[in-house]
């Protein structure tokens, strides 16, 4: 009786083959007379060009939003979306929240209370009260 | 709410009688009613009563239906024409006109700054060049700042645009006249004008550097006559008024074309990112 063997399918890890970058695209929204959007302006103005070259896979758009907080709006692959509002920040800050939108995924912000996680089984093997030395009374 | 005295209930008696001893008494020494409500008739209302009772007259006014009293003007006498040099006056405002010229309407008032268009800016910069050069001139002269104006055209006013003037690094400022004759020039012609500014073709480079924020724009004001001074002759020249406490503040002849050229309307920032910088070259920026 021929035994066929089982079919086993890798598992697909962005990172290990091939990456894709989970930002596709971010939204740059300020105003033009507001005090808040100072810092966006200038980030606009300076620093954003180089931001764009270092990410060419991110698609950008810069539009004005009249009498509103600017804000940095980021859409991930997933269909999820995530807009920081950076009134009052200054060009570096608003850097490093463009950089924390391109660096971070769709999903939902979740508390992580283990300390290890891993797609791997337990090398020990999970504990059995029937296994190993007994327990002597 | 109850009434200080208690109304009479019960019916009086058929022969009049006195209440204190009850003995009848004759009709002259009847009781009288006693009530203390207004008696009133039967066809007024309250408030007409009220009226005539204030005013003390059955004809008061403001009745309704009454029309209101014509209002009383009081008569002024005009003053007589025949007084010797009196002089009737014309002014559709009916004010005494006090020291206009003769020939000249009510509203033809001689101003220090007879200007009515609102001066270019290259025109600016040519009147506060021209008001630096004459008034450094009269310093440099020896000559009081503000020299008395005095009457006459000065139609080919050419001179003070071929003044250059050289700021230093060390704040020192040296005019560059190129010949004594523009100077003497200056000195005899540099009053009386208004609204002349500047013929053109004669301007020189001075007026990009002007433009641009350098060279004799760097030039500051040795004292406060002289900046004053300056001020009267530019003002008489563009007609621009700049305020007391910016002219106490100003120190260069850059601080003074501040307050005097307006500042161009700010540009989009959106218009900015698409002519200056590189981002509509870039192929991932919408």
């Amino acid at each position: 009786m021929p035994i066929s063997a089982l079919q086993a399918v890798s598992k697909a890890q962005n990172g290990v083959g091939a990456f894709i970058l989970q930002c596709k695209r971010m939204e740059f929204n300020f105003c033009d007379w507001a005090g808040s959007s100072k810092g966006m302006r200038s980030f606009l103005k300076h620093s954003l060009s180089q931001f764009a070259k270092e990410n060419p896979q991110i698609e950008i758009i810069v539009a004005p939003r009249p009498n509103q907080t600017p804000i940095i709006r980021g859409t991930y692959i997933n269909g999820r979306e995530k807009v920081i509002p950076v009134d009052g920040l200054e060009i570096q800050q608003i850097l490093q929240k463009a950089q924390l939108l391109r660096n971070s995924s769709g999903a939902k912000l979740k508390r992580i209370t283990r300390p290890v996680i891993s797609l791997n089984e337990s090398v020990r093997g999970i504990f059995s009260p029937f296994h190993g030395k007994k327990h002597v009374i | 709410m109850r009434r200080a005295i208690p109304r009479i209930t019960r019916p009086l008696a058929t022969r009049p009688c006195c209440r204190t001893c009850c003995h009848p008494t004759t009709v002259a020494t009847a009781p009288r009613h006693f009530a203390t409500a207004i008696p009133k008739k039967a066809d007024l209302p309250l408030q007409e009563v009220l009226r005539r009772k204030i005013w003390g007259t059955d004809e008061a006014p403001g009745a309704p239906g009454t029309p209101p009293p014509a209002p009383q003007i009081p008569v002024v006498e005009e003053p007589t024409k025949d007084e010797e040099g009196y002089i009737e006056e014309s002014d559709g405002r009916a004010l005494p006109i006090v020291g206009l010229m003769p020939g000249l309407t009510e509203w033809d008032v001689p101003t220090f700054a007879n200007i009515l268009e609102p001066p270019s800016t290259e025109a600016i910069h040519a009147a506060v060049h021209r008001a630096v050069v004459e008034v450094y001139t009269h310093v440099l002269n020896g000559k009081p700042v503000d020299a008395p104006a005095t009457e006459g055209s000065v139609a080919e006013e050419g001179f003070t645009p071929r003044v250059r003037i050289e700021v230093r690094r060390n704040g020192e400022a040296i005019f560059h006249y190129g010949d004594t004759s523009i100077e003497e020039e200056i000195l005899r012609m540099s009053t009386g004008v208004e609204g002349q500014v500047v013929e053109e073709g004669v301007v020189g480079g001075w007026l990009q550097e002007g433009l641009d924020g350098k060279g004799w724009v760097e030039l500051g004001f040795r004292g406060d006559d002289i900046k004053f001074a300056v001020y009267k002759r530019v003002y008489r020249l563009t007609g621009i008024r700049v305020a007391d406490p910016d002219i106490t503040r100003t120190k260069t002849v850059a601080d003074l074309l501040t307050h005097l050229v307006a500042k161009p309307p700010p540009t989009k920032l959106f218009d900015i990112l698409t002519t200056k910088t590189e981002l509509p070259t870039l192929p991932n920026v919408k």
